[in-house]
């Protein structure tokens, strides 16, 4: 069953419009449990982050489309962007410190029961339990 | 957004002033901790900086904020990174990547450079309290 599909401008101030959004409109009703809701805000705001900054490349004139449905006790999200693709290789480990980047995709992959994406690589889909 | 206070160009507190959202609380202290870490004030100066950050109002941080801090625990200039007032999910992803252990310290395991920077990550339970610890008197 669809929740919800948004799309918005790849700029930061629709990004902040729609977790907003996000969080008070679907994330307070779906999940009772508070620390799930956080897990799942995280999750969503690092995938729309790399749609934003990786995918789109911040170009204001491009968009992100997030999706939300249910099914069989598992919320599923899934985040497209207008870029040229991901290879879906999440690394292995954990980056050190000392590297600015490269934890998105890992936490994403920490904090959701699945991911996986699309063949080109712009479209990111991630589930949570939740029961 | 941020209020940035900087006493005798040595001790620094960031906190966002006002959050009406995390994601632009969280961009707010990001770009703060640029400015103020990339500044003159502090690469041109002799004194140690100490750097307190007041986490209070996020309920989660993002993976970019952590980057920034490890740039931060990485810099010779900064003497002390202090992480006050964490709730629970900002904990968790900040034991995840290595910043803070259980007892609120940098992590044991990480590589010997990083180790060596790592004993300058404090976890307070509020600005006031991470304050105290430079003059414990």
């Amino acid at each position: 069953m669809l929740v919800f599909e948004e799309k918005f401008t790849s700029e930061i101030s629709s990004i902040v419009k729609f977790l907003n959004d996000f969080k008070k409109n679907y994330l307070q009703t779906l999940v009772e449990d508070a620390k799930l809701r956080d897990r799942i805000e995280y999750v969503v705001m690092e995938a729309v982050d790399n749609a934003h900054e990786h995918g789109n490349k911040k170009d204001p004139n491009k968009s992100i489309v997030v999706r939300c449905w249910k099914e069989a006790g598992l919320l599923f999200f899934s985040v497209l962007d207008e870029g040229a693709g991901f290879d879906g290789n999440i690394p292995p480990t954990r980056p050190g410190l000392d590297n600015l980047n490269g934890r998105g995709l890992v936490s994403i992959q920490d904090y959701s029961h699945s991911v996986s994406f699309n063949d080109k690589g712009n479209l990111i889909t991630f589930t949570f339990r939740t029961w | 957004m941020t209020e940035i206070t900087v006493s005798d160009g040595r001790v620094c507190i960031i906190k966002a002033a006002e959050i009406t959202s995390v994601k632009e609380g969280l961009e707010a202290i990001k770009n703060a901790l640029i400015d103020f870490t990339t500044s003159d004030r502090v690469q041109e100066s002799n004194l140690d900086t100490f750097l307190f950050v007041d986490l209070s109002p996020f309920n989660i941080i993002n993976s970019s904020l952590i980057g920034i801090f490890g740039s931060i625990i990485m810099d010779q200039k900064i003497q002390l990174l202090g992480l006050c007032g964490i709730q629970p999910a900002v904990e968790d992803i900040l034991k995840r990547f290595g910043v803070i252990t259980e007892n609120g310290m940098g992590k044991d395991f990480a590589s010997d450079r990083i180790k060596e920077n790592l004993s300058k990550v404090l976890a307070f339970d509020s600005i006031e309290d991470g304050l105290i610890c430079l003059n414990p008197a």
